[in-house]
């Protein structure tokens, strides 16, 4: 018998903290929906109303039977979940605050009112009638509500229609109650049609005992950030490693990022992560890159070599030519200008890809832009595109005269190169050993880093850049499971949740990681050359997982990060030695 | 490059605000009018930088720009105006300057002499990317020596 949940509040009052379920989607492992919805409870929550909270929540709401059941708590709320089950529980949030989080969340079918639960339907049924029989349920539904409907879910285990049948059954004498007392009426389809969800969960069964949850469906899940609308295959301008759509909101999400905010991404590519964050509201999109042309656009998307295929060969070299002619010619308005808004019905969608398939064979070229022009995103929240270098970068770190102005940023939100497709690079300077040549051709001037040297680079800024409780979210690519000796750690940042792993082709895995920047202030220019990400101390001879990844994943000695000469070396130190690899990637295949 | 982003940039290798200067295509877009994101960003700017950046651009609201910064104990009582729906001449201008003033092309200087290129509103800062003018003038006079 289990008693878990079953003194839920029944009244429709918005403001009184109770418990709410919260049904999670199953394309992603359930961590990532447990981090969305922390981080997003951490969001929506507003300071004030913590400490009035913690004085509402009736005693039995704590008590200690729930304790041991608390897996995740972020200030005042918690949140009970089973690893494998498709429901997790909450306490703590008000009705509008569950909404607001439904509403951004993306891995997140919808959220309910937690009513009672029990091990059965007959017992939750039994419950539901005492209360009505009390007068309680008179206000479980609102009050101009006047028709309502069941719904059924079951989670392990399929629901037949005879079972379905069976357990509206159970609940007849409700049925009787609501019509007849209250006098509302039940009703199938329709906007105003409250939905009363009877759900199932064998693996929560198996944990806590609470098969059946009976609640008030509040609201569904991501209507603010709807992932099909944003998808990848209908974008003007992707590349080989754009971030998919829904990761790109969950990132963006589990950054906090609101409206009025300022974010940066120092890996922008073709700004897929940028796109999630103005659509969520951001005010000001920075992104920054070292690669010339997904800034200056390019006609080489991935798209365009994939739809093309060997057909489009013919086309290929013909375009070809036409790209040298449009780098000559200066100013891109010409050609970036006929991408159409995002078309409203799905006919003109078919169109308008058969359009910019068109357009494609003439060799158009495409902006990260394009992308915001093609979504109709308003233009205070473009991005604003500098070329830089992360190991040299070019972003203002405050003043320490001026102490105010510690920190513009609220999130950095990247995806770093791991070195697997995307190259780790940076920009070489020009040697003291360098021909005339070599020091006047700059643009192409690259060789490989050490992916560590980017998470540092990456820390560094971020320890600069963000104001206090600003959040980093990033991810960490892997060959190994994590362990706590491999988590970068940095004096400025404390980690939020527990990372999430996505696994990709054979031993390569990824973790997001999110990390909030805390009160402290960065450390003194005095440690400046010193490196300021550190580790847990390892056993003797401990390889980090996401140590030399290249080499590990492919088994090839020479991609080793230790046959890398040091990061930055400065313009005139550097022996004349190094003179001949201008271009590592060529000396280190 | 806004004159907002451009609040946010140094120099990479002296770490040295920049200057614009020689500016060769400013475009205006307007844009939705933001108090409230204004406001938000006013402690986090330079306001000096700010203001050479507006007379380097050649702006009419320099005038409407004061000398210094609001300071923190007059933001509330923006704020409050804001909120009450006023326009201020002050965020107007702001407004103008940070969010609607594209400089589309031109020259970013640092104080130490290398300067970064503006192309398609896109500031080049990548320290191998910095023109020297002094290296540049000494590889001009070897070519017209080599020329001639």
């Amino acid at each position: 018998m289990c008693n878990c949940f079953r003194r839920g509040d029944l009244d429709t009052n918005d403001n009184v903290r109770t418990y709410h379920i919260w049904w999670r989607r199953s394309n992603h492992p359930k961590t990532f929906a447990d981090l969305e919805l922390q981080c997003l409870f951490d969001t929506v929550r507003a300071p004030e109303a913590l400490d009035a909270s913690a004085a509402s929540s009736s005693p039995e709401h704590s008590g200690g039977d729930l304790s041991h059941r608390v897996f995740g708590v972020t200030e005042q709320c918690i949140l009970h979940r089973h690893q494998q089950s498709a429901f997790a529980v909450s306490l703590g949030l008000t009705d509008a605050e569950a909404r607001a989080v439904a509403r951004r969340a993306v891995l997140v079918h919808a959220v309910y009112r937690l009513w009672c639960s029990g091990t059965s339907h007959a017992d939750c049924a039994a419950l539901l009638d005492s209360l009505c029989k009390a007068g309680g349920l008179k206000y479980a539904l609102p009050k101009d509500a006047s028709y309502f409907r069941f719904e059924q879910a079951s989670h392990g285990k399929r629901l037949s229609m005879t079972q379905q049948q069976r357990n509206l059954q159970i609940y007849a004498k409700l049925l009787d109650h609501w019509t007849t007392v209250e006098q509302r009426t039940i009703q199938l389809s329709g906007d105003d049609v409250e939905r009363i969800a009877l759900l199932e969960d064998h693996e929560l069964a198996a944990d806590c005992g609470a098969r059946v949850l009976v609640g008030r469906r509040l609201a569904p899940g991501g209507q603010l950030c709807p992932v099909h609308r944003y998808r990848l295959s209908a974008r003007p301008f992707i590349g080989t490693t754009s971030m998919d759509a829904e990761l790109a909101f969950l990132m963006a999400n589990v950054a906090g990022i609101g409206p009025g905010q300022t974010v940066l991404d120092p890996y922008v590519g073709t700004g897929s992560i940028l796109i999630a964050s103005a659509v969520l509201g951001a005010s000001q999109v920075l992104g920054s890159d070292l690669d010339r042309w997904v800034l200056y656009g390019t006609s080489h998307t991935a798209r365009r070599r994939h739809r093309n295929g060997t057909a489009g060969r013919e086309s290929q070299t013909k375009s070809d030519s036409q790209i040298t002619l449009l780098r000559a010619s200066p100013g891109r308005t010409c050609t970036t200008s006929t991408i159409e808004e995002h078309p409203a019905n799905a006919t003109n969608r078919v169109h308008a890809l058969e359009a910019r398939t068109h357009d494609r064979n003439i060799a158009q070229r495409y902006h990260i832009l394009d992308n915001f022009r093609f979504y109709g995103i308003p233009r205070h929240q473009w991005p604003e595109l500098v070329r830089m270098d992360l190991l040299e970068p070019a972003w203002a770190v405050p003043d320490p005269a001026r102490p105010e102005r510690f920190g513009w940023c609220d999130a950095i939100v990247c995806d770093p190169p791991y070195g697997i497709r995307e190259g780790t690079r940076q920009a070489s300077r020009a040697c003291a050993g360098d021909s005339d040549e070599e020091r006047t051709s700059r643009t192409m001037r690259r060789r490989r880093a050490p992916f560590a040297a980017h998470l540092e680079a990456l820390f560094r800024l971020a320890a600069r850049v963000l104001c206090p409780g600003g959040r980093l979210v990033f991810w960490l690519p892997a060959v190994a499971a994590l362990t706590a000796y491999d988590l970068p750690r940095h004096a400025s940042f404390e980690y939020i949740g527990v990372p999430c792993c996505q696994r990709m082709r054979g031993d390569l895995r990824r973790y997001l990681l999110v990390l909030r920047k805390t009160d402290r202030m960065f450390p003194s220019a005095a440690a400046a050359s010193s490196p300021e990400v550190f580790y847990e101390e390892a056993p003797p001879h401990y390889q980090r997982a996401h140590e030399d990844l290249a080499a590990r994943l492919f088994r090839v000695a020479e991609r080793s990060e230790q046959l890398l000469q040091a990061p930055n070396p400065s313009r005139t130190t550097v022996p004349a030695a190094d003179s001949g690899t201008g271009d590592a990637e060529t000396a280190v295949p | 490059m806004r004159l907002l982003t451009h609040n946010l940039l140094i120099c990479p290798v002296h770490k040295k605000p920049l200057a614009i200067r020689n500016v060769s295509a400013v475009d205006i877009i307007p844009v939705e009018y933001q108090p409230r994101f204004l406001l938000r960003m006013i402690p986090r700017l330079d306001w000096s930088l700010l203001r050479a950046a507006a007379v380097s651009v050649e702006s009419d609201c320099v005038d409407a720009l004061p000398e210094a910064a609001p300071s923190p104990s007059e933001l509330p009582a923006l704020e409050k105006a804001v909120e009450s729906g006023d326009r201020l001449p002050l965020l107007d201008a702001l407004q103008r300057l940070l969010l609607e003033t594209h400089v589309v092309g031109g020259q970013l200087h640092c104080e130490h002499g290398e300067f970064y290129v503006i192309a398609d509103g896109i500031p080049n800062l990548l320290a191998d990317a910095a023109v020297n003018p002094s290296e540049t003038a000494s590889e001009q006079a070897a070519c017209t020596t080599e020329g001639s």
